[in-house]
């Protein structure tokens, strides 16, 4: 029967009448009861009748169970006379009932006497019902309460009630020494926890911090948001009166280094708003609750500091520390080495760390390539579900941990979520005790800004707007922003780099972030003191830059002639990579053995690009076969397992040419043919079938005219690649400078060129790499010292080939 | 559905029949005195009614004890009398049982003196020796005849002597069973006294037991 509070709504006494049966129903009798409804106030009243007998034997040691029960039916006396009364009273209702269920006429009879009250009552709205229910109830525990008391203090139960509190009071040293004890007893436990639950947050008022916007450099887009927020968080009328909302969250995300406290702190020191510092270990716990705790302190001072100042700033540092309700995934660290790659669309960042091939990675190819064969060694490592949005140009991986687990993170979503509700005991329970509607709260103004580097380890429920509304990528600083890097920091040092210099030093260190060009001009710096100098030099500076590059090396000796090849090996990559990569600079090439990789040549872009062409696509499978191609070329046919990396390299950009991008003999695209989980033919790793397909043999095809070309080229550049080589064999790290300058035969920044135009040297690298081959031919008794080049540089015996060279500085 | 109702009459007329039968047999046999604050306890039969104010000091003129305490102040008394005895004149020589109690705080300077004799004599000279020294100082009872002498002590640190004793009251022989205990700290002297006439006496003997037997003093 529906009801609701106003009096239109409610049941015309005829309704209620059909409602109940009384008329236009066909039930002629009372619903009958349940058992339990039947017995439950009988139950009760002979339980408190069982109190009344036990405590009447227990205050007299003569009185037996028979007597003490006797005593208590006595109607006339006795404290038990009033519930045998209602236990008499309660078996006459149940008599009524029972009859009323059985018999139409007195069913009809009672409803007429008895009913008339339930229809009173129902006529009244739900909550006046309630209401009066609940002071019955209230009076009933009173009633009951007053009757024990009376037992206890052999009196009346009005009486009782009276004496309850002088006798409370009588007993209030007793009573407050046992609960002194139990303070002491859950005291301790309370005052750990209160113990464990402080610290891991410290406060900043305005002033306090330094650091200002214009110490962030390199990331003004960013920038130029953050300022967005922290102008409304100054002055939010200037969007509230037009019926908006302060955006009360930023998330920051991006590779390590780039600024995000940094820019956390320059906020801090911008407004006048407090700024809270949340450390990333706060909410990693011991037991369970201390999270919890910390969370609604934190988020208390927040309100606090909030109302007090108009506003506040918490900044969440390492915010994937909160974990996420997801459970650990686990993160999968030789995949989060190449995030860089695939946010930019660049990739090998600064380490040489590859896990695709087993000379040198994939570091010589143009960004998009690197990205394309990550993505394609990721889905076959990673079967799961591809994830959209930035996740997916993140890391297609959960990550993350569940180090603010045990309730912390659903305690931070609560408090996020829960600004506006009332608050406080007086304001809540008071308040609505007394009829008033409790207090709406303040407007509290909390900045929340997370910085991660880990965005897909949070939980998405934090993302989410009304919690954080913004999520900006703080990536790698801009040329410009590095650049201004280097200035900053090179001028707190004595240093003779050039203005040309730094700009080249900011070309060729794409993923700096404020963090490494700290750590490289600390290096180089060392690098000068090291040599007894306290000014940099270009050179020093170069050299850190390498030792920063390739590590430290694993103490692995090449035996000779596998060393002559693996330079070869790399020497091919340098030369065809300078000659056909025009929109990269050699970075770096190294035949230093690391944990993955036996040597690698690593170019880097000159400048950012979003496109990539064909004749990049080429560059790219020339340069990976040109291991292959040398290898051949130089030892007569033969070659070594260490091209296999290569080789899916450019097989793979190959099959992509082919049939995705239509830089082949096909139009379509075979993204159309499949579901969007398969719809990259590279991506799917099980379809090993697709080199038997049309799409193979073109792509084979491809690869065979470009190694072709690529045999053409080395064979042209012969004496550069045993140059090359000669120099990664005398030096086994060498910059790109110098790769440029001995291919050239000019004085590079650490190895000198000159020498290699020198003919009679270059015999010698004939001569050497001919016993180089007799020796991998299995003649053990050919001497392999290493030419060493005379200092005079005399005239070049070799043309540089002006048609297909192009120095990236031109 | 008639057979239904019918049962289901039967059912609840039984539940009220027996309630009735349960309050109305359920009259107790006996009347509890309790002295909470002293933890002092008895029955009596609940025939035998509690008596006025009046009938109290009656009684305590017949024992010759004084209302306001000789050895220290009386902190509860009770009595109760089978008959109603309009006089004390009736209760020197009581046809129906009448039960003394009382609870005295004693006076610290008799404290460390009450001994069982003491005990004994109470009311009246019941050892030897008080016979002997009331009959120096003129002071006679007939008839007296010492029928159980005995000491108890129990585990709450209480002690004391139960006695039954009879003497002639003019002509007549009137039976006393007198128990008297102190608490471990002799502060407190507990008094059961239960007085008859021969013939009530044998009559009454099984309730006159129950009432002594359940004199129970937990002590304080």
């Amino acid at each position: 029967m529906p009801r609701s509070g106003s009096k239109a709504d409610r049941p015309s006494r005829r309704e209620w009448r059909q409602h109940y049966g009384l008329i236009g129903t066909d039930r002629p009798t009372r619903k009958p009861q349940g058992l339990w409804d039947r017995i439950k106030f009988s139950l009760l009243f002979v339980a408190l009748w069982f109190v009344v007998v036990w405590y009447s034997m227990s205050s007299d040691p003569i009185l037996g169970f028979t007597e003490a029960a006797r005593q208590q039916f006595q109607v006339q006396s006795g404290t038990g006379r009033w519930l045998v009364l209602l236990i008499g009273l309660e078996i006459l209702r149940q008599l009524s009932y029972l009859l009323a269920e059985r018999s139409h006429r007195y069913f009809r009879l009672s409803t007429g006497v008895f009913g008339r009250g339930d229809e009173i009552s129902h006529q009244m709205s739900d909550y006046t019902r309630f209401r009066i229910a609940r002071a019955v109830r209230w009076l009933i525990v009173i009633a009951v309460v007053a009757m024990l008391l009376g037992l206890a203090y052999h009196t009346s139960p009005v009486e009782g009630v009276f004496k309850a509190p002088g006798s409370f009071f009588s007993h209030l040293p007793t009573i407050l020494y046992f609960m002194f004890i139990l303070v002491l007893g859950i005291g301790q436990f309370a005052l750990i926890f209160w113990f464990m639950s402080r610290g891991g947050v410290d406060t900043y008022y305005p002033g306090d911090v330094t650091t200002r916007f214009a110490d962030v450099w390199g990331q003004d887009h960013v920038l130029a948001r953050v300022q967005e927020n922290i102008l409304y968080l100054e002055d939010p009328e200037s969007i509230e009166e037009h019926g908006g909302y302060v955006p009360g969250g930023i998330l920051l995300w991006g590779p390590p280094g780039t600024g995000k406290t940094l820019m956390a702190e320059a906020m801090a020191g911008e407004t006048g708003k407090p700024y809270v510092f949340v450390d990333p270990g706060a909410f990693i716990n011991m037991f369970f609750g201390v999270g919890i705790l910390k969370v609604k302190g934190l988020f208390r001072k927040l309100r606090k500091l909030s109302v007090r100042y108009g506003g506040v700033i918490v900044f969440f540092d390492e915010a994937d520390s909160l974990g996420s309700r997801g459970g650990s995934v686990g993160g999968q660290p030789g995949v989060q080495g190449h995030r860089p790659g695939l946010a930019h669309g660049h990739g090998g960042g600064q380490g040489p760390a590859s896990p695709f091939a087993g000379c040198h990675g994939f570091s010589y190819l143009s960004a998009d390539s690197r990205s394309i064969l990550l993505e394609s060694d990721l889905a076959q490592a990673d079967p799961g579900p591809r994830r959209t949005g930035i996740f997916r140009q993140i890391l297609p991986t959960g990550g993350g941990g569940n180090y603010g687990g045990m309730g912390t993170l659903q305690a931070l979503l609560t408090e996020m979520s829960g600004l506006k509700k009332p608050r406080g005991f007086l304001n809540r329970v008071v308040r609505r005790t007394l009829g008033m509607k409790p207090k709406p709260p303040p407007k509290y103004r909390i900045l929340i800004v997370m910085a991660t580097n880990l965005p897909s380890a949070l939980d998405e429920a934090l993302l989410r707007p009304g919690r954080i509304d913004r999520m900006y990528r703080v990536g790698y600083p801009s040329k410009e922003g590095r650049k201004r890097t280097y200035e900053g920091y090179f001028r707190k040092v004595s240093h003779e780099v050039t203005a040309e210099q730094i700009d080249h030093l900011a070309i060729i260190t794409p993923y700096a972030t404020g963090a490494t060009i700290k750590d490289l001009v600390n290096e180089s710096l060392i690098v000068a003191l090291r040599d007894g100098r306290t000014t940099i030099t270009w050179a020093d500076v170069l050299k850190a830059k390498l030792s920063k590059s390739v590590g430290p090396s694993e103490g692995v000796e090449y035996i000779e002639r596998e060393r002559h090849a693996v330079a070869l090996h790399e020497a091919c990559h340098a030369v065809v990579s300078h000659i056909v990569q025009k929109r990269n600079v050699i970075d770096t090439a190294t035949i230093q053995k690391g944990a993955d990789y036996l040597g690698f040549v690593k170019p880097i872009p000159i400048e950012e690009q979003f496109t990539s062409w064909r004749s990049e696509y080429e560059a790219d499978i020339m340069v990976s076969l040109a291991s292959l191609v040398g290898e051949r070329m130089f030892f007569g046919g033969d070659s070594s397992s260490g091209v296999s990396g290569d080789l899916q390299n450019a097989t793979t950009i190959s099959l992509a040419m082919e049939g995705l991008w239509g830089m082949g003999g096909q139009l379509g695209s075979y993204a159309a043919t499949r579901a969007p989980r398969e719809a990259h033919p590279i991506v799917d790793g099980n379809d090993r079938n697709v080199l038997e397909t049309a799409l193979g043999q073109r792509a084979e095809a491809h690869l065979a005219t470009l190694a072709q070309q690529t045999g053409q080229l080395l064979t042209e550049h012969r004496a550069s690649v045993l140059a090359v080589g000669h120099a990664l064999e005398m030096h086994k790290t060498i910059s790109g400078q110098d790769v440029v300058a001995i291919i050239n035969g000019e004085e590079g920044p650490v190895v000198d060129g000159r020498p290699y135009r020198d003919t009679d040297f270059l015999a010698e690298l004939e001569d050497y790499h001919l016993r180089a081959v007799a020796a991998h031919g299995g003649d053990r008794g050919v001497p392999l010292p290493v030419p060493v080049p005379r200092p005079h540089p005399k005239i070049p015996v070799w043309p540089i080939s002006t048609e297909l060279h192009t120095d990236p500085a031109d | 559905m008639i057979r239904q109702l019918r049962r289901s009459a039967v059912a609840l007329v039984a539940a009220g029949a027996m309630l009735a039968g349960l309050t109305a047999c359920g009259t107790p046999a006996y009347t509890y005195a309790t002295d909470s604050a002293d933890q002092t306890y008895f029955k009596v039969p609940s025939s035998w009614p509690q008596a006025s104010p009046l009938e109290l000091l009656h009684v305590q003129l017949v024992l010759g004890i004084t209302p306001s305490g000789t050895d220290g102040t009386f902190t509860w008394v009770r009595a109760y009398d089978a008959a109603i005895h309009p006089s004390p004149i009736g209760l020197l020589i009581p046809r129906t049982p009448v039960v003394y109690a009382s609870v005295q705080d004693m006076k610290s300077s008799l404290r460390a003196a009450l001994s069982f004799d003491q005990m004994r004599n109470l009311l009246f000279p019941v050892t030897p020796a008080a016979r002997h020294q009331a009959a120096a100082a003129g002071v006679t009872f007939t008839g007296f005849n010492l029928l159980i002498n005995s000491t108890i002590t129990t585990k709450y640190g209480v002690r004391g002597i139960n006695e039954l004793y009879e003497f002639s009251v003019r002509g007549q022989p009137v039976y006393f069973d007198q128990t008297a205990l102190t608490n471990s700290s002799t502060t407190k002297l507990y008094l059961l006294l239960v007085e008859c006439d021969q013939k009530c006496f044998g009559s009454n003997l099984p309730q006159i037991k129950t009432v002594v037997q359940s004199f129970t003093v937990r002590g304080s």
